[in-house]
Order: structure tokens, then sequence, then C-alpha cells
């Protein structure tokens, strides 16, 4: 009884959010109420539906956030998002009998990317960023060599439930799963074993390599679930467009990794806020609203994301060393 | 020993030579047009911009430091070139440089002060540069006159003003790099910070110098790209930031810094226009080609980063 309490009460301990995520969740209520003034209303359902959209870039930046904890960068999530719809649409060709079919082989593919990543930078020695960058740039060409620049097939509507439903009326679907990744990345980065083991290797590969730890092995199934994170927001994305097109998801890549930074991760490697980075996500998704209600043209979406970068990781700096 | 000093680093650019070779022998026999004298000089047109930005790049890299913003710098003069030749003549392309020299402080003044990491604040900085150039020029379009043009390229010699551009600005920044005080400090920042400061070389210093240079390069390619295109195009750049990187270490320049020589760059340079020519020329699918180069990026990497056990990232 005695333990059970014991470890009850260290659960809660590991889930206590960290300054940084409250520091995250206070600047979206802010925002919230910049809003609420803007727009002269601001309802739970409105934020649902917003979190709905948001949902994509929440689970890639989930993704981003888990590469980052192993001191690394992924460039190639836009890419791989893209590529994610290029092929939803073409496997799925409109029709839903195939839906099997197509959730296996998008999915598949994204795994394939992320081991294609996790392989160059294990195997090959290459620095992470170079070489998601350089696969970024195989994807790409790919997608064009392969559809000839007008994908083909569509989502048939019955799947784009996926996005537009709500369960029970009260929860976007896309939310539930969502949430899905957050606990689920949560419990396998600070409840299991694996996940402990990914996190040493993040922070000091060379005492996780003393330890025993195969860190070469931890940092390959971290790019294949960063991977499959951003096939999994690509196929939301296909949802919510309902079609195909190229170059859709590119801004994902550098909007992962503001999201992800706002959200109080470190380019150190050794964190993971599950809960942080999403707020960050939902406070990067209401900023660029934010720009759209205040009708500034698309382009100054690109400055607010190198400005949010710039000015969250300058935060960050200055209050370490104030500490 | 000596391992800062260009002059004993020669060995670096054999493998870009050797590659360059092979491609001017496999082209060669494959297309009888690969040696006329248009296509040669095609080909000086296309060393210019890439050479320059690559140059750039380079000369980050030297310092331990990276540049992903280059592309976005390139666009931007474009943008510049476009929407100001008209009004205010040459006198638009400093302006143009003057706005690329300002990017790379800002990249500069990320890293020195703020202490952000290069790489991040050097993306963070493409963002803006991205947004800012799309706000001056939404789609592609503007003017540049023709005169530039003219100026630059027209009579379809290999040996036209390019070459000798590319020539004397390589030609200034290899004895810059190898035979001056501000080179051997590259070289000194980039192979041990702790070491160079040690010494009275101020780290901060020399990121200063090597992102406002890189900024200028770039901008630098910019223009020639919208005198060659005789207008802006507000994404044009965004593909050179790979190749950038990829000339740089292709050519043999180490990716921790402290170690290269930019006669490699320049080599690598002119393997990677080959290959897109040889791509044209065989009349292959142009998207084939952004495969290729990744492809060939991986190998450079694998290449030169043999044998370097243990390294974590």
């Amino acid at each position: 009884m005695q333990t059970s309490v014991q470890s009850a009460v260290l659960v809660l301990e590991k889930l206590r959010p960290s300054p940084a995520t409250l520091r995250a969740f206070g600047l979206l209520v802010v925002l919230l109420c910049v809003l609420f003034v803007a727009s002269g209303q601001v309802s739970g359902h409105q934020i649902l539906d917003n979190m709905r959209q948001a949902a994509p870039l929440g689970i890639i930046t989930l993704g981003q956030a888990l590469i980052l904890m192993m001191g690394r960068l992924d460039l190639s999530v836009g890419a791989t998002a893209g590529l994610a719809n290029v092929v939803l649409a073409m496997t799925f060709a409109g029709n839903m009998d195939n839906m099997a079919y197509a959730l296996s082989v998008t999915l598949g593919c994204g795994a394939l990317v992320g081991v294609a990543n996790g392989l160059l930078v294990v195997a090959l020695r290459i620095p992470a960023f170079l070489a998601t960058l350089a696969t970024s740039l195989v994807l790409t060409g790919t997608t064009l060599v392969v559809t000839g620049g007008s994908p083909r097939g569509s989502i048939p509507a019955e799947f784009r439930v996926i996005t537009e439903g709500w369960f029970l009326g009260v929860l976007p679907y896309s939310v539930i799963l969502w949430l899905a990744a957050i606990a689920g990345l949560t419990t396998l980065v600070h409840f299991t074993m694996p996940g402990r083991r990914m996190l040493l290797a993040g922070a000091n590969a060379r005492a996780a390599r003393l330890n025993g730890i195969a860190a070469g092995r931890m940092i390959v199934i971290s790019f294949v679930l960063s991977s499959l994170a951003a096939t999994i927001g690509g196929i939301l994305l296909s949802a919510i467009t309902g079609m195909a097109s190229i170059g859709i998801a590119d801004a994902y890549t550098v909007d992962s990794i503001a999201a992800a930074v706002i959200g109080g991760a470190v380019f150190g490697g050794g964190v993971f806020l599950a809960a942080g980075v999403s707020i960050g996500a939902l406070i990067l998704f209401f900023v660029q609203s934010l720009l759209y209600v205040v009708s500034l043209p698309p382009a100054t979406r690109f400055i607010v994301q190198g400005g949010i970068i710039v000015l969250a990781l300058a935060l960050a700096n200055i209050r370490r060393k104030s500490d | 020993m000596l391992n800062g000093s260009i002059r004993f680093n020669l060995l670096l650019a054999l493998p870009a030579l050797i590659l360059t070779i092979l491609l001017v022998v496999f082209t060669a026999s494959l297309s009888s047009s690969f040696l006329s004298s248009a296509n040669l000089a095609n080909l000086t047109n296309r060393v210019l911009p890439l050479g320059m930005v690559a140059l750039g790049e380079a000369i980050v890299l030297m310092a331990g430091r990276i540049d992903l913003s280059v592309g976005t710098i390139m666009s931007l003069a474009t943008a510049i070139m476009a929407l100001t030749v008209s009004s205010i003549g040459w006198l638009a392309i400093p302006l143009a440089m003057l706005a690329g020299v300002g990017a790379g402080l800002f990249t500069a003044a990320g890293v020195i002060l703020l202490r952000i990491n290069p790489l991040v604040m050097s993306l963070a900085t493409a963002a803006i540069v991205k947004g800012v150039t799309l706000l001056l020029l939404p789609k592609p379009g503007g003017q540049v006159s023709y005169d530039f043009y003219a100026l630059l390229f027209e009579g379809e010699s290999p040996l036209g003003v390019p070459l000798l551009i590319v020539i004397l600005v390589y030609g200034a920044f290899i004895l810059l790099a190898g035979w001056t005080r501000f080179g051997r400090s590259i070289y000194a920042a980039g192979s041990d910070p702790r070491a160079a400061f040690a010494h009275g070389v101020s780290s901060a210093r020399v990121d200063l110098q090597v992102y406002a240079l890189s900024g200028a390069l770039a901008a630098l390619a910019g223009v020639f790209l919208s005198i060659r295109i005789l207008s802006g195009d507000p994404l044009i750049g965004d593909a050179y930031t790979l190749d950038a990187v990829s000339a740089a270490i292709l050519g043999g320049i180490a990716l921790k810094g402290g170690r290269g020589n930019l006669i490699g760059v320049l080599l690598a340079v002119i393997s990677l226009v080959l290959i897109n020519n040889t791509f044209n020329l065989l009349q292959l699918d142009t998207n084939l080609q952004a495969i290729a180069k990744g492809l060939i990026f991986v190998a450079a990497l694998v290449f030169f980063m043999r044998g370097k056990a243990g390294d974590a990232d």
C-alpha cells in the first residue's frame, strides 16, 4: 500500500510541468487575451477548433522535440509531411476502401525516411542537420519525379472526418490524436527504460555509451519516431486539404523548430517537454492566425517565424546566465 | 603542424580536382556540344553566382560556423536589384550588398551577443530574410536593365567578364586566407577558439567578419543572378544554400572549422556546375538533379568525414 502511494507520488512528481512549460502556458494565456481584444470573442469551442487545425503542426513538433532531445535537428520534417500528403492521395485515389492500404503505405514510407536519416547519422557519421537537409532534397526531388509535378489522387470525404469531426461533439478527433501522441511520447521518455536510454543518449552520448547503452540505436529510433510524427502530421494536413499538392508542408520544418523552442526545447539535448512544445505549437498557430486577423501579408509569417526563434532562444540564454 | 596555413593544404583540393577532370572527360565523350564555345560560356556564367556564394560559405565554415541563410540573401539581392535598378542605376549593387552585410551582421549578433547556436540563428535569419524578400517582391518580376547583362555576359565567350571576376575574387580571397593576419585568425578561431583567444584572436570579431563577408558575397551572387535573368525572383536563391555548403565540403573545407583551402572550393563549384550541365546535355529530367545533388552531398560528407570515430554529432 505504502509503496503504491509512493510510486503514485513519484509519477505525479515526474508529470509536474516544468517552469518552461508554465511560462509557455502563461504566454498562451496572454496571447488568447490579445486575440480576445482583437476579435472581440474567444470561446472554448473556438479554442478547440483552433487546436483542431493546429494538430498537424503540434504532432510534427513533438517529433522535432524528440530529435532536439537527442541533441540534433531534423530539417526533413517538412519534406516528409509533404511526401505523406502526396503518397496518401495517390494510394487513396479518392476511394475509402483503400484506407488500410493507403495508411500502411504512407506510414511505411515515413518510417523508411526515418531509418534513412538515422543510418546517415549513425552509420555514416554525417551531422544530423546536413543529413536531413540532404534527405529533404532527395524527397522533394523524388516526389517531383514520381508525380511529374502534378500529383494525382485525392482524399475521400469520409476520411476527412478525422480532422473535421468531433468526438461526441465535444472534442475534435485530431485533438484526441494529438493528446494521445503527447501521452504516448511522455510515457515513452519518462516512464520506460528505452525512453530513459534515449534521454541519456541525448543528454550525454559518451556517458550513455560507457553505461552500455547502444546510443546509435537510440538515435535511429528517435529519427524513425520523428519521421512517423511528421507523416501523421502530413496525413492530418491531407485530411484538412483533401488533396495533394507539392511543397504544401515545407514551412513545417522551421515552424516545428520555432514551436519547440517556444515550448522550452534546448539545443544541447537531454530535455523533452511534450506539453511545453505542444503549447509552443499552439502559440505559433495563434500568432499566425493573429497575423491573418489583422490582415498582414502572408510574407510576415516568415518574419515572425524567425523572430520567434531568436526571441525564445535569447530569453532562454539570458535566463540561464542569470540563474 | 602548420595546419592552419593554406599553402600546406593543397592536397585537400585533390578530390575536387579529380572529380572535375572525370566529369569533363565523361561529358565531353558523351556529348559533342560540351566543348562548344557557347556551352563553355554557359558554364562560366553558372560558376559565377555559385562561386561567390560558396566562397562566403567556405569562409564561415573555416571559422567553425555555418550560414544557412545565404540562399535567401541571394533572393533578397535579386529583389533589391529588380526594384531599384531602374531608379538608382548601378547604386543598386552596393545597396544589395549592404543588405547582405546587414543580414550577416544580424546572424553574427545572435551568435555573439545572444549566444544562440549558429546553425539555428542562421535558420532564423533565413526565415526573416525570406519574409522581407516576399514583402518587397511577392512574385518573380521587376526589371534589371539589359545594360548590365551586356556588360557582363554578352559575347558568349568562355573567356569573358564572368571568368575574370571569378579569378579576381578567388585570387583575392586565397591571398587573404593564406597570407594575412585576418586569414590566419579565421583558421585559428576555427580550429581552437580558446587557443586562438589566448594568442590574441577574438572569436567574436572573427564571427562578425566572416558572417558579414558571407552576407556580402551571397548578395553579390544574387546581383549576378538577377543580371542574368534580367529580373528578380523571391525564391530563386533557396536552392543555393545546400549547393554552397555542398561545394565547400566537396572542396575539402572541414565542417568543424580550421581546415581547407579555397582552390578546392572553386574546383568543387566547377564540378557541381558540370554535373548540372551533364544533366542538361543528356536531357535528363531536371528533377533527377535534386536527387543527384542530395546523393552527391551525402557522398562528399562521407568521403571527407571518414575515419573520425567517436564524434557525438
